[in-house]
């Protein structure tokens, strides 16, 4: 019984690590080193420990908060408020915490667990920083098997916008079919064009299984989402956001009389989210060019249901 | 006593009118009869006396058996709606000794209809009667039975009268189709009471009963009537029902703001119960309770239960309790109760005469659990699911956990809400509203199949579903919600509206020129931050921990523009469904503004959920503090609210509700309940008008 022995040795470890988050100004340093997926930050890590100590106690103390609540109400805690609200300055401890946190010595059971992994990856996505990327890759690629925690790790990878991480993700999900729909859902965050490209190959390939096609069809408007364009941190690409916007309007508004009645509402949403009213003006251009009678009235629907979008305002 | 001359002409008679109609009373005051068989009916002719078998039951809904009674005669069988004989599901608790348990298991047997005989006086009131027709001077070794279907044999307990005294102790237990009537009783006639001790719909109980009366004379010959009972419907309570008390959490120092305005909202709102808190340590009072109501017509009046459901959110699976007895035993945390253990005042606040508690569930939520093989090592197990080295691979398990935790939100009552009672666009009416539950587009994605097929089978409240997967708590209430209006239909609906929150950032940036204004001033996610502490001046904390954004930030912050504009488009397919369902007009609907943001796991508020709020009285809308930017000392998105409800005659009563509720995902609706007055007009009645 190896687990065993290892979950007992970890229990005895709980009672020397546990008083970390108490005596932490006083503790020496962890060997952050001795983390790989870490270690090349561990300078940076052991600086911050120094430095600023109270930045690590209070990803402790948010982590104890939510192994306390999570789980009792049937209800999230919102731990990426908190964690975000502390900014910058707790990117390193989250980091640290994705890289070290171990559930069993910290006592969380597993819906605890799973929301805190969830929470400390969607807080580090929302810091879009490079120096994430090497944590957490190890996440999308390893054995958990929570399609949340991957997918919330891969959007955090997109969310950096570095092409090569991105290229990553996409060679990950090719190369693995199990993980492929958590990292087709992340996609959409990652927002530079080779993202785009590979959601909207997926969409038009009607070899793929309709569970994915419809995936990369959300996916792909969260990627041309406007009003996320239309924010200052994204003003560097918005010429790609341009051309990638009329790609997923192009794509989807020419196919849509392909697809059937769960992909269009998914397709109407997204077109929505990329831009209702030159959507709109695409499906009544093709509606009145159509040749056949079906396709005239299924892009005519699809007007229809653009003209009363609420982003069309 | 029927004197009938051949036993030719009774064969005949049988043949033509056994079993069914009403056709016996009718056509010569005749029972139902028939011989067992003709080798053993009498041999020869002559004059035969026979015993009449006629049933009684309340089929007009007046609240005695009558009879005479031409409408307890004409709905007897075959009920035309709003008629027809009803049974109270007697789950109350007229002793009051369920509270004083403690255990999960014993608090689901501990209700009234579970207990032998009969409970008291006041469990007598919540008996349906069923009389027979004296018969009158019969041979001694006359006996009469009652049979109730098969079906319905474990899910009713009938009592019969054996004194004259009134009460309960005139009564005693009868099992139908066994207990034999003797002559002295059938002379006079025979009562019975009559409880359900479940709901339609649980345990594959279909809710309707019939019953069989079956008199046999010391011929052989049989007389035989029936009529057809219905447990009383489950009906859930709606927005336009007046409040009659309001209860929250106590939560001590950490909700005392909150508590302090929900007070005063209620007190202004003269709602007679006043707010009452609740020490259940779960903030979410809305989701681990539900309120509903049976009723059947009495001598003097309605009888009614209400009904408190307890929600279905599990701990655990429970087909997997062996890993999780393990797993708690290695974090050396107690084992929990299998359900959330908030739900249990259903049985102990919420519970006594008239007022009773059920839990709907099944352990794994309708879905079918892999199998663990005898041999599994539990441990290996348990650090596979942790995402650690493991020797083997358990994808099964873990899928299996994954559905049910991640659908587990569902099952919580704010996904359960109460649309007014309207007309349909097909015509067809609805007096008593229509459920509007939450679910997602997938299978898994979906509440527990238990309480939906108890809802379906009442056949009175039918559910509409919209989506709500792509929200972190995937409740309904979360962005929609209903207020009583002086509309023609006497109600509207308020919606989340991303997009006015948005322009009305906008309008403070571009036409007020203050682009640097502050939302969420003086806010803090500080209740987990180390360096915060309770005081009784309010939370005090470092400014690191503020929450305070400008208008700008907002309006620039990628990850809430994204998801606010897609919050726009899934709240707006919600409300497709629910308009094309009832066929609300444009001016029906009222946008209240707040902002998303995504944690991971799915949406939630960015600004306070204003439309999560609780109406208390057709002019009172209780709901949370908005936090928006304060341009000439007014905050900006509290006047945009208070001037869409204006129109409704609806005042808005502000609750802090930040520390908490905000920032635990709710808002004043998820953390209220409220019992509500009964309806003026009885369920039947309606049904019976809109027929």
């Amino acid at each position: 019984m190896r687990a065993v022995t290892t979950i007992a040795a970890t229990l005895v470890c709980v009672f020397a690590f546990a008083p970390q988050s108490m005596a932490q100004q006083t503790a020496p340093a962890p060997e952050f080193s001795a983390h790989p997926e870490v270690r090349h930050i561990a300078d940076e890590l052991e600086e911050t420990w120094r430095q600023n100590p109270e930045a690590f106690r209070q990803v402790d103390a948010i982590r104890e908060h939510l192994r306390q609540h999570a789980g009792r109400t049937a209800r999230p805690v919102d731990a990426v408020s908190m964690l975000n609200n502390g900014g910058q300055d707790l990117l390193l401890p989250m980091l640290w915490a994705v890289a070290s946190d171990n559930p069993l010595k910290l006592r969380m059971d597993l819906r605890s667990w799973r929301s805190w992994r969830t929470a400390l990856l969607e807080a580090i996505g929302r810091l879009r920083d490079e120096r994430s990327i090497a944590v957490l890759k190890p996440v999308v690629a390893g054995n958990q098997p929570h399609a949340a925690i991957r997918k919330t790790a891969a959007s955090a990878i997109g969310r950096t916008g570095d092409l090569d991480a991105i290229e990553w993700l996409i060679d990950h999900a090719k190369s693995h079919p199990p993980h492929r729909k958590a990292v087709v859902g992340a996609l959409g965050d990652a927002r530079r064009h080779s993202a785009l490209d590979y959601l909207l190959k997926i969409v038009k390939d009607t070899d793929e299984t309709r569970a994915l096609r419809s995936v990369a069809i959300r996916s792909a408007g969260d990627w041309a989402n406007q009003w996320a364009w239309e924010t200052s941190s994204l003003k560097p690409y918005r010429a790609e956001g341009e051309r990638g916007r009329r790609a997923v309007i192009e794509t989807l508004v020419d196919g849509y009389p392909s697809l059937d009645d769960d992909l269009r509402s998914e397709a109407a949403k997204s077109l929505q989210l990329a831009g209702a009213t030159e959507a709109r003006r695409r499906a009544q251009t093709r509606a009145k060019n159509a040749e056949r009678h079906r396709y005239r009235t299924d892009w005519r629907e699809l007007a229809e249901r653009l003209e009363d979008s609420p982003l069309a305002r | 006593m029927n004197r009938l001359t051949t036993l030719f002409v009774v064969t005949a008679l049988t043949i033509g009118i056994a079993g069914c109609g009403d056709d016996s009373t009718e056509a010569g005051h005749l029972g139902a009869f028939e011989f067992p068989g003709l080798t053993h009916g009498p041999e020869g002719g002559g004059d035969i006396d026979i015993p009449r078998a006629r049933l009684g039951v309340d089929a007009s809904r007046s609240g005695t058996v009558d009879f005479d009674d031409p409408d307890d005669t004409a709905h007897r069988y075959n009920p035309a709606s709003g008629y027809g004989a009803l049974v109270l599901p007697n789950l109350d608790d007229d002793a009051e000794v369920c509270r004083l348990l403690s255990d999960d298991e014993e608090f689901e047997d501990c209700f009234d209809a579970a207990t032998p005989g009969i409970v008291n006086d006041v469990d007598l009131e919540d008996m349906a009667t069923i009389k027979t027709l004296p018969t009158g001077g019969v041979p001694e070794s006359t006996r009469g039975v009652l049979y109730t279907d098969e079906g319905s044999e474990d899910a009713v307990e009938l009592h019969i009268r054996t004194g004259d005294a009134d009460g309960a102790d005139a009564f005693e237990s009868y099992t139908p189709g066994e207990d034999e009537i003797g002559p002295e009783q059938l002379a006079d006639g025979v009562e019975f009471a009559i409880e359900a001790n479940r709901l339609a719909g649980e345990e594959g109980w279909d809710g309707d009963i019939e019953l069989t009366w079956e008199i046999e004379t010391v011929l052989g010959l049989t007389s035989r009537d029936h009529a057809h009972m219905q447990v009383a419907p489950l009906l859930l309570r709606h927005h336009l029902h007046p409040a009659e008390n309001v209860f929250a959490t106590d939560l001590g120092s950490r909700n005392a703001e909150f508590a302090a305005d929900l007070d005063t909202a209620v007190s202004a709102a003269d709602i007679p119960g006043g707010l009452e808190l609740l020490d259940t340590g779960d903030p979410w009072t809305r989701d681990f309770l539900l309120n509903g109501y049976v009723a059947i017509p009495g001598p003097d009046g309605p009888t009614t239960i209400e009904m408190f459901l307890r929600s279905a959110n599990l701990n655990y699976p429970g087909s997997f309790e062996e890993i999780y007895d393990r797993l708690y035993e290695l974090l050396e945390r107690r084992f929990p109760p299998l359900l959330r253990e908030a739900g249990q005042v259903v049985y102990t606040d919420f519970h006594g005469p008239g007022w009773a508690g059920e839990a709907l569930y099944d352990g794994d939520k309708g879905f079918e659990p892999p199998e663990l093989e005898d041999d599994v090592d539990i441990d290996d197990v348990i650090y596979y699911l942790y995402g650690e080295s493991s020797e083997g691979e358990y994808p099964e398990v873990a899928a299996h956990i994954e559905r049910i935790e991640r659908a587990d939100t569902l099952d919580s009552f704010g996904n359960t809400e109460v649309i007014p009672p309207h007309t349909a666009p097909d015509g067809t009416e609805y007096p008593h509203g229509r459920v509007l539950r939450g679910r997602g587009e997938d299978d898994e994605m979906r509440p527990d199949p238990t309480l939906s097929e108890v809802i379906d089978i009442q056949d009175e409240q039918p559910i509409v579903w919209i989506d709500t997967a792509w929200l972190a708590v995937a409740h309904v209430d979360e962005t929609i919600s209903f207020v009583e209006s002086d509309s023609n239909r006497g109600w509207s609906l308020l919606y989340n509206d991303p997009v006015r929150a948005r322009e009305l950032l906008e309008e403070v940036r571009d036409d007020y020129g203050r682009p640097e204004a502050t939302l969420f001033d003086d806010r803090y996610y500080g209740r987990s931050n180390p360096s915060c502490s309770w005081t009784s001046d309010g939370w005090d904390c470092p400014d690191s921990a503020l929450a305070t954004r400008t208008v700008q930030q907002v309006l620039d912050d990628t990850d809430v523009m994204a998801a606010s504009a897609r919050a726009a488009v899934e709240v707006d397919a919600q409300v497709e469904i629910i308009v094309d369902e009832i066929g609300l007009d444009d001016d029906e609907l009222f946008p209240l503004p707040f902002l998303h943001h995504e944690l991971g796991s799915g949406h939630t508020a960015y600004t306070p959920n204003v439309v999560n709020g609780l109406s208390l009285r057709p002019d009172a809308f209780a709901t949370s503090t908005p936090h928006g930017p304060v341009i000439d000392g007014v905050d900006h998105f509290a006047a945009d609210i208070e001037s869409v409800l204006a129109p409704l005659g609806v005042d808005v009563h502000w609750v802090e509700s930040w520390n908490v509720y905000h920032t635990g995902l709710g808002g004043v609706h998820c953390a209220t309940n409220s019992t509500r007055q009964l309806p003026e007009t009885d369920w039947w009645l309606k049904r019976r008008e809109n027929r």
